[in-house]
């Protein structure tokens, strides 16, 4: 790889760890101007908080929002080199009828704006082969561009089009990679295929071009975007170019900065998840989804006490009539600590949970008495209560309930305090 | 290259959008390429001459530019736009030879605009066509466009504008948005957009653009004209361009008095 790629490429993937988070910012290119893209600046600026190695933007937007790419810690700019009708399905106000592609800018402009390379589509299974062909040939011009500046070229292979099967789908990921390489990819933007086999399969077709997946809709939850970045990374990814599912985020600088955790740090998403609320945690319980299933009550029990029985659990499930359930949790309301007459509770602000300090304790009982709830339980053993500590930030009740009946959200300073 | 870190389009840009106001009254006496001689450009020597102390700046065509030079000399002259590209989008059913479909095709370049002492290109984006072949030749077009502005210091002035069947009411102000949106993705220093209808769709749209807007075609004999226009700039637009419709020496003088706020 010339000088000037390798350099280059450094910019936005880690020497370190050959990995990389990339923020695609372009979609007002080809959607309008959809949510989180409204006002890009304000959306950039908290994306670029949270730390990103690259963030791809259109020719326009990268000349416009320079300045927040100023600097050696700032992230790298990538520059989206081509447009596409391609992603204005059936849905949108003006459909595309027939997929287009066009070159936008050449590598050139790119180096003019200090980018650190460029991004392009390359779209197989066309209805029409001519398409395809055409496809091939403007990768080739670009790739020649971008060898001749020592510029980084960055193809998405997309399958897209009349003859893309759920069947021929992985396959096609895999071919259109490969095809990509061999024009000279030096990084792949890539759809995640599904499942490690196949995708082990596209990246090993990528020999040593590192393979980003690309993020597409957003996804349900946090936990489920960087769950499928931690499987992808397990079968060779070499991180990911996220974009709706970061400028869409409710905040998306602990959203990158999370996705650098499983990226760069390796960590488990189970921690990652717990790790990026910052604030109080609460629980939030969703009693019609709640199955009444017990996994809760034992999987609290088997936390703090290695044994399976509701009896230790620190919640309970109310069932209100045959079929109709609702977890009972701590809400940190404080009246078992205002009860206790030897002060051995205290409130923790920073978890928001109820502490028992062990040597004040002498197992009186009031504070079981006194919860409104009756959450509060009694270890006959130990002769201490048992009062929900929200597991150090990651509750095991949250990581075991399928059904989605109990989850963790961040409490507001003022409500933890009240 | 942005105005702010192109010094040649930001000059060039304060040419024509008046860096005390922030806003331009420019008048498209361009028309004759596409639509031949109408309203009251029939002589434009003439016509040109008569409103050059009223606006801000002329869109013209190469070939009349290169005619009419004399009136674009000197400080006290409107700028120059030049009309780059050409289209029979306008021909309607009532024209002399109604387009049956839509053409739009690229008549001159940044470097042409720079011969002729221009202080910026205009060219149109639409998005509706009925084909979407049509629709990434203009896009292409556009973006080549742009990147020679890039080079050239040009400010480049879009006019998006949403066309055809596929754009009804209900999907007007969306697909307004698009055609802003993809001219400023792609480099727009400026776009004029028709008027959505509403100051909700015009201010969705100004807020999401970053860049000037201008209205376009405003019918300057409608009653009311100059109440609207006085919201539509409340709302943050930046001036208007005025020349589809036939107008008054009058009305002009009234617009240019309500977009630099000389009243």
């Amino acid at each position: 790889m010339s000088t000037g790629k390798t350099i280059r490429l450094g910019k936005f993937i880690d020497p370190e760890d050959g990995r990389s988070v990339v923020v695609a910012a372009d979609h007002g290119f080809m959607l309008g101007s959809i949510k989180g893209v409204i006002d890009l600046e304000s959306t950039l600026k908290k994306v670029v908080a949270g730390g990103p190695d690259a963030v791809l933007m259109s020719v326009g937007q990268a000349a416009r929002l320079n300045h927040l790419f100023q600097g050696r810690k700032a992230p790298a700019l990538l520059i989206r080199a081509d447009w596409t009708n391609a992603f204005r399905d059936r849905t949108y106000t003006l459909p595309a009828r027939s997929i287009q592609r066009v070159a936008v800018a050449g590598a050139e402009d790119a180096v003019a704006l200090g980018a650190s390379g460029i991004v392009t589509y390359f779209f197989i299974g066309y209805g029409e082969d001519e398409k395809e062909s055409r496809d091939y040939e403007l990768m080739t011009a670009f790739s020649k561009q971008c060898s001749r500046l020592g510029l980084p070229f960055i193809v998405e292979p997309l399958p897209m089009g009349e003859r893309v099967t759920g069947a021929n789908y992985a396959d096609l990921i895999t071919a259109s990679i490969r095809m990509a390489v061999e024009a000279g990819a030096d990084a792949i933007k890539a759809p995640y295929s599904g499942d490690p086999e196949t995708f082990r399969k596209a990246v090993r077709a990528a020999g040593n071009v590192p393979v980003l997946i690309l993020g597409g809709a957003k996804a349900k939850t946090i936990r489920d975007a960087l769950e499928v970045v931690a499987e992808a990374l397990s079968a060779g990814a070499a991180g990911v170019v996220f974009g709706r599912q970061v400028v869409q985020a409710e905040n998306p600088a602990k959203f990158v900065e999370s996705i650098k955790a499983v990226v760069h740090e390796g960590k488990p998403v189970r921690e990652v998840v717990g790790w990026a609320w910052k604030g109080p945690l609460g629980l939030k319980v969703n009693a019609d989804k709640c199955t009444g299933c017990l996994i809760c009550t034992v999987a609290c029990s088997f936390k703090h006490h290695k044994v399976f029985t509701k009896a230790k659990a620190r919640l309970r499930i109310e069932i209100r009539e045959p079929s109709s359930f609702r977890p009972i949790v701590c809400t940190h309301c404080m009246k078992c600590v205002e009860a206790c007459p030897k002060h051995a509770l205290t409130h923790n602000p920073r978890v928001s949970c109820v502490q028992v300090i062990p040597d004040r304790c002498d197992g009186c009982g009031v504070c079981v008495e006194a919860c409104p709830l009756h959450v509060v339980g009694f270890d006959d053993e130990r002769k201490q209560p048992l009062i929900c500590d929200m597991c150090e930030r990651l509750p095991e009740c949250v990581e075991w309930c399928q059904p989605g009946a109990l989850e963790v959200y961040e409490r507001q300073a003022s409500a933890a305090e009240g | 290259m942005n105005v702010s870190s192109s010094p040649g389009k930001a000059l060039r840009l304060s040419q024509f959008i008046n860096p005390g106001t922030g806003r331009s009254l420019i008048v498209e006496a361009d028309l004759g390429s596409m639509l031949g001689p109408v309203g009251g450009f029939l002589d434009i020597a003439e016509a040109v001459e008569s409103i050059r102390t009223e606006v801000d700046s002329v869109i013209l065509n190469p070939g009349q530019a290169a005619r009419l030079s004399n009136s674009f000399k000197g400080r006290e002259a409107p700028c120059l736009l030049i009309r780059v590209d050409w289209t029979n989008l306008f021909r309607g059913e009532g024209s002399i030879l109604p387009a049956r479909e839509v053409r739009h095709v690229m008549s001159a370049n940044a470097y042409d605009a720079v011969t002729l002492g221009a202080s910026g290109v205009a060219a149109y984006l639409f998005m509706g066509y009925e084909n979407d072949e049509d629709e990434a030749g203009n896009v292409e077009a556009l973006a080549k466009l742009a990147r020679e502005c890039d080079r050239y210091g040009m400010p480049m002035l879009v006019e998006a504008m949403p066309i055809g069947n596929r754009v009804t009411a209900l999907n007007y102000v969306d697909c307004l948005d698009l055609a802003m949106r993809v001219s400023v993705e792609l480099g727009a220093d400026a776009v004029a957009v028709p008027y959505p209808g509403s100051p909700e769709g015009l201010r969705r749209i100004i807020e999401a653009s970053k860049v000037p807007v201008f209205i376009l075609d405003l019918k300057l004999k409608t009653q009311g004209l100059l109440s609207l226009s006085e919201d539509v700039l409340r709302t943050g637009a930046s001036g208007f361009i005025v020349g589809k419709e036939p107008f008054e020496a009058a009305d002009l003088k009234a617009l240019r008095s309500i977009v630099h706020r000389e009243t």
